[in-house]
């Protein structure tokens, strides 16, 4: 029989605490041939980080605990060789990692070069001129134009795509042929993670590396690998190939990772309201940032000439990329900022004139629901005042009152009676989102945010996360401004979408429109940059060429012309405006007409 | 259960609490040196309290003249010999816990009560308040602690409450410069912004948003001051501006001795072991609760 | 960062100007009569209302906060009123011999603490990491002037090895000249070749270097352990590591650089602690430091000495947290 380039064998990884032992991997076997891509997709927590570090004898011991089990690359068991032979031979020159976070993975007190140049020293052996052409050489690798100077830079200095490939020219460096990719693209935002999985495919085939791929989406590991493993608390419950797992998923588990994973083709019908609950005309938000010491006060447009209307019972989806300006957006509208330009009238009324009485009545009817559900709510908290907070905050509640009112909130959201006395850390993360919703419904709000909501919780949550809200929504027939990268949770809950690009809306329309034909090249680029689980493998997916520029200092003209591929010189002149497509439905590109198919 | 009664809502608020209060003792206790610190802690405390009853020569604390007993080296009857007035040591030692604690808790409270809601309220409002405040606290903090004490003491006359003066306002700035930094981290946290835009009042997010958060660091702090706080009125007394004769205090006794030492060494031996030992067990105890707050060194 | 520099200077001066303005404010609205201590007990009223003129204490307050500020640039600190002095020459006759010990201190919490703290973090959890735990935390436990005592004990009264006070003995001081290069004696003797009175004034400062030096010893050691296993908890200590950089290489080139900041202001707040401790175990060794002048001054209540002994440590404090301020600057992440 022949035997794997790399297996694991009958691993149990044990954590240890003052509370007991809690077993944190318990995997009985898996293999890898060489030249292959292997997937192992688990959610937070279900000890995926722990096997890579273990495989490379990093593991924290105590607390953790290697109990038995045998890795072998190449026929030699990792876990029998010494620490010292660990990290003379097989670290770097064997194996190397790329990190899950590339802005801690650097040391922020060296530069690239430095931190390079080690590496390069221990696993190569060369020094001096040699060195650095050879880092050059790895940075071109890794696509990173301008190498000498990102040489010169600190970490915090790179952008996050840009720190990315750093973290995998320093893999690079090492030489190893075998590769652990512990989520790689996890902080990134969903153009520059296409481009990264197309550098990582591209590499591992010119180099022929074996690539242990860690992630938590199907949808990722449909499209870079060969064979993958579901780890479900600490155990591989089904593994085999990409495609037969996708086609053809066993257990429940899979089935919900699959189905997270998969754009459905039924978006929320368009919704048939008409009375206006929220308009918002023009708004802009700058804000004033000084460099350095520097006297020079530039501006930072986050929202710049915003206009939409919001009808009552309508879930509006907001999409867009890190530093589109979405969550300024929804931060201005629930006035925590003061626009710097523009109006929001939420029934009729100007939020933002300054008289108390109004400021309250906005504040009881809008209400939001974050993304981390560990510290939206307060931890020396009891359950029972975070989800009273907005009744106390206008008195009218007191005693036996108040706790009957929390008590019905916390049973309309699925928990009990029993938790109004408990604190936030003793639920889970789908749990304590609960709470946040309880909360958010306490002064019978109008208009409900949600800002990311089922961003940080675990798959099975989510999906009665999404549920709970939609019931609720009915239920009290509430209007939603729904915020989220995922575009699977925006199809099913969005009436109509919101493609934001550098503090702009790009295009806005009825969702089931806007998902099945896009019409503005961006929000084209962004829904290809997504690996679809139907359309397996690299082919499908499109990168979107350069970076998203500073705020600070925009493209004239139309935002997005410096990566659009369909830019013409008069791009770079005019401001886009809206051009309807039918009445509830715009683009904001000045080629569109050209452009149009039909 | 009916929770609409008040005694049952009070008494479910309060059992998470106690709950949390027993396993913090049960984890300090896990380390044997901080729960070697903390029995010995409680020795003091119980020794402070019932000092006047426990002593075998109560009334050698302050006035009593003995001039046949002085100078008497260490015995079965004086545990720890006879001082210039021919009074028990031993006794006076063990009265002086009772002082000891009895300034390091008023000055690390008064410290406390001023520092904290100055650097919560420095840090969550920020601009000019807290500008002022900062360069007011800045200036306060470019003095090591015991030498503003000093010069304190040395304008406000010589005695030991005004000791606890000069060091309660010595220390508070520390306490201001901690909380405003929690503060301002703790600004950007979700459920500040979720409170503010709840309509929660802004005297409302400082009260009992921020400073419940900044309460960790705080008793850390707090913990290892008490220690500190009992060094400094020591080195006070020992200077003659603290306590003065003939109040049974250990800075102030071997601050005496020193006159007849080395030959009546024990004089200034045991009083100054009675202050290592307590400011010891205060470091030790501060540590250990640092150790099981600190989030790094917690669980992973 | 040179800006920085300039921020942070005039920042320092800012908080001396307000030092010197409380400590002023204290020493002259507080009644203590210094017209009276200065003509001394037995004086006449005449005598008493000619020093008031003479020390302008009949000025409006503004005024004489203008003169002091005056002729603070100048360098003037006043005259002692116990000793009619100058302030700033009697400071600068008792500056070395304390200069001496803290330099001393220094050295040591540098020398032994840094390194304690690393071996004790490297070896986190074990028993020696217990041990050093229980030392650093023993060593900031004790009360400074206390501990001159045990040693005295220990060492003279007991082993008879070491002397119990003063600089240098009584013998060497009248049979010998002192040198006085520098001020501090171990130097000036090592620096003239006077190997015998290097040797005596060696077993002078030996008790009392390891008196002040523990405190600082035991803090540094405590915060470089805490601040070194902070950053070895980090995800860049354990990617160096994934690469095949050597654990040595790991610890000394890249955690440390990490810790410097933080190391950097620890010393800079022990030595704030040592100034003052350096004044205590004076009184106990006889040393004619700066200590011995503020037990005299703090007895005599001589306020215009306690108000100058205090701005001469708060700009020394002050520059000390300057330095350490830059220091932690040098942090790439705070480039301007």
């Amino acid at each position: 029989m022949s035997m794997a380039y790399f297996e694991v064998n009958n691993l149990i990884v044990h954590h240890r605490t003052y509370e007991g032992v809690e077993t944190v991997l318990d995997i009985d076997h898996f293999e890898i041939d060489k030249g292959t891509t292997f997937g192992i997709v688990g959610e937070s927590g279900q000890g995926k980080t722990v096997l890579a570090l273990t495989i490379l004898q990093l593991l924290q011991c105590p607390p953790g605990e290697i109990i038995s089990g045998e890795i072998l690359l190449d026929g030699i068991d990792l876990l029998k060789v010494s620490q010292r032979k660990m990290q003379q031979q097989i670290r770097g020159r064997k194996i190397a990692m790329i990190f899950q976070d590339p802005m801690s993975c650097m040391n922020p007190v060296f530069t690239v070069g430095k931190q390079m140049l080690d590496v390069i020293a221990k696993n190569r052996g060369l020094k001096g001129t040699e060195a650095l052409d050879f880092a050059i050489d790895m940075l071109g690798m890794v696509r990173l134009s301008d190498a000498e100077n990102t040489l010169t830079k600190y970490p915090h200095q790179l952008s996050g795509g840009q720190r990315q490939r750093v973290v995998i020219a320093l893999a690079l460096c090492c030489g190893a042929e075998f590769l652990i990719a512990d989520e790689p693209t996890r902080n990134l935002d969903v153009t520059i993670q296409a481009s990264i999985l197309l550098l990582l495919k591209e590499l591992q085939t010119k180099l022929n590396m074996t690539v242990l791929f860690i992630s938590n989406s199907m949808g990722l590991v449909s499209a870079f690998c060969d064979r993958t493993a579901i780890l479900s608390g600490g155990k591989i419950i089904e593994q085999g190939n990409t495609s037969d797992i996708i086609l053809n998923p066993q257990q429940a588990y899979t089935k919900l990772l699959v189905e997270a994973a998969s754009l459905s083709n039924k978006s929320a019908p368009a919704h048939s309201g008409v009375e206006v609950l929220l308009k918002v005309e023009h708004l802009k938000k700058y804000f004033e940032v000084s460099k350095g010491l520097s006297k020079n006060k530039q501006q930072l447009k986050a929202v710049d000439d915003v206009s939409f209307e919001l009808k009552k019972g309508e879930v509006l989806g907001i999409v867009g990329e890190s530093g589109c300006g979405k969550s300024t957006l929804v931060n201005t509208i629930l006035s925590l900022f003061e626009p710097t330009g523009g109006d929001v009238w939420f029934e009729g009324q100007n939020a933002f004139l300054k008289k108390k009485k109004t400021d309250n009545a906005f504040k009881k009817n809008v209400q939001i629901v974050f993304q981390d559900p560990f510290w939206s709510l307060n931890p020396r908290w009891f359950v029972k005042d975070i989800v009273a907070e907005p009744i106390d905050a206008y008195g009218k509640l007191k005693g036996g009152e108040r706790l009957s009112r929390v008590n019905k909130l916390l049973e309309m959201v699925g928990l009990h009676k029993e938790d109004a006395f408990k604190y936030p850390h003793e639920f889970s993360g789908g749990q304590r989102q609960r709470i946040a919703i309880a909360r958010s419904l306490a002064s019978n709000p109008k208009l409900v945010v949600l800002d990311e909501p089922t961003s940080s919780i675990d798959v099975f949550s989510q999906a009665q996360i999404l549920g709970l809200l939609k019931d609720l929504k009915d239920e009290f027939n509430l209007t939603n401004i729904l915020i989220s990268h995922d575009l699977g949770v925006v199809n099913q809950m969005a009436n109509k979408i919101a493609v934001m690009y550098l503090g702009k809306i790009v295009e806005f329309g009825p969702a089931s429109e806007v998902f099945n034909d896009p019409r503005h090249p961006y929000t084209k680029a962004l829904f290809n940059s997504i690996p679809k689980i139907d359309k397996m493998g690299m082919e499908n997916i499109v990168t979107l060429e350069g970076t998203i520029p500073s705020p600070i200092n925009p493209p004239s003209g139309c935002s997005f012309h410096t990566r659009c591929a369909n830019a013409c010189e008069a791009c770079s002149e005019w401001n886009p405006y809206p051009i309807y497509v039918d009445k509830e439905h715009y683009v904001s590109c000045i080629l569109y007409e050209e452009t149009k198919e039909e | 259960m009916d929770y609409n009664h008040k005694w049952v809502q009070i008494k479910e608020s309060l059992k998470p609490k106690i709950h949390n209060f027993r396993e913090s003792l049960f984890l300090l206790g896990r380390n044997k040196l901080t729960a070697a610190a903390m029995f010995i802690l409680l020795a003091i405390i119980l020794t402070a309290l019932f000092a006047p009853y426990i002593i075998p020569y109560p009334e050698h604390i302050e006035d009593a003249v003995n001039m046949q007993e002085k100078f008497l080296e260490p015995s079965k009857e004086h545990l720890f010999g006879t001082d210039e007035m021919g009074r028990d040591i031993f006794s006076r030692t063990l009265y002086g816990s009772r002082v000891s604690l009895k300034t390091a808790i008023i000055a690390v409270a008064l410290a406390l009560i001023i520092g904290v809601p100055l650097g919560a309220i420095a840090g969550t409002i920020g601009g000019v308040l807290d500008e002022v405040i900062m360069r007011i606290t800045d200036v306060f903090l470019s003095f090591p602690p015991l030498l503003l004490a000093i010069v304190f003491v040395s304008t406000m006359g010589p005695s030991l409450n005004n000791a606890i003066a000069a060091i309660a306002l010595s220390w508070w700035p520390w306490y201001t410069r901690l909380v405003r930094g929690q503060a301002i981290s703790l600004k950007e946290r979700k459920f500040v912004q979720a409170a503010e835009t709840i309509g929660t009042s802004r005297l409302k997010i400082i009260m009992r948003h921020i400073v419940p958060n900044t309460i960790s660091p705080v008793i850390v702090q707090a913990s290892m001051d008490m220690g500190g706080v009992i060094l400094t009125v020591a080195a006070l007394s020992f200077l003659g501006l603290g306590a003065q004769a003939p109040q049974p205090e250990w800075g102030l006794m071997i601050n005496v001795s020193k006159n007849y030492f080395p030959d009546i060494w024990w004089y200034s031996v045991f009083p100054g072991l009675a202050i290592f030992i307590t400011v010891l067990v205060f470091n030790l105890i501060g540590d250990g609760i640092r150790e099981i707050l600190d989030p790094k060194t917690r669980k992973k | 960062m040179p800006r920085y520099i300039v921020k942070r200077l005039f920042n320092g001066l800012i908080v001396l100007l307000g030092v010197i303005t409380i400590t002023f404010f204290i020493a002259r609205v507080i009644p203590s009569d210094p017209a009276a201590k200065w003509v001394g007990a037995r004086a006449t009223p005449e005598q008493k209302a000619a020093a008031v003129v003479e020390l302008g204490l009949d000025q409006p307050l503004h005024i004489q906060y203008g003169t002091y500020l005056q002729d603070l640039l100048h360098g003037d600190l006043g005259r002692s009123l116990n000793s009619k002095q100058e302030i700033t020459t009697e400071l600068a006759n008792y500056l070395p011999a304390t200069f001496e010990l803290v330099i001393i201190a220094f050295l040591f919490a540098v020398m032994i603490g840094i390194p304690l703290g690393i071996y004790s973090a490297k070896k986190n959890g074990k028993l020696l990491d217990h041990v050093s735990r229980f030392f650093s935390i023993g060593a900031v436990s004790l009360p400074t002037f206390w501990v001159g005592l045990i040693l005295q004990l220990i060492f003279y009264r007991m082993l008879g090895w070491l002397p119990l006070g003063g600089r240098i003995s009584v013998e060497a001081s009248i049979f010998s000249t002192i040198p006085d290069i520098t001020g501090l004696l171990i130097l000036d003797c090592a620096l003239t070749g006077q190997w015998n009175l290097f040797i005596d004034a060696l077993k002078h400062i030996i008790l009392p270097a390891i008196t002040i030096s523990l405190y600082p010893i035991g803090l540094v050691a405590r915060m470089t352990r805490s601040a070194l296993l902070e950053i070895l908890n980090e995800d860049y200590i354990v990617a160096s590591r994934s690469y095949g950089i050597r654990e040595t290489r790991v610890l000394w080139r890249y955690a440390l650089k990490n810790s410097l900041g933080a190391t950097a202001t620890v010393v800079a707040l022990s030595m704030g602690y040592t100034l003052v401790n350096t004044f205590l175990t004076e009184t106990i060794f006889s040393w004619p430091g700066l200590g011995s002048y503020v037990s005299k001054s703090v007895v005599t209540l001589d306020l215009p000495a306690i108000v100058g002994i205090s701005l001469v440590s708060a700009f020394f404090y002050v520059i000390l947290n300057l330095i350490a301020d830059i220091i932690i600057a040098m942090d790439p992440r705070i480039r301007l």
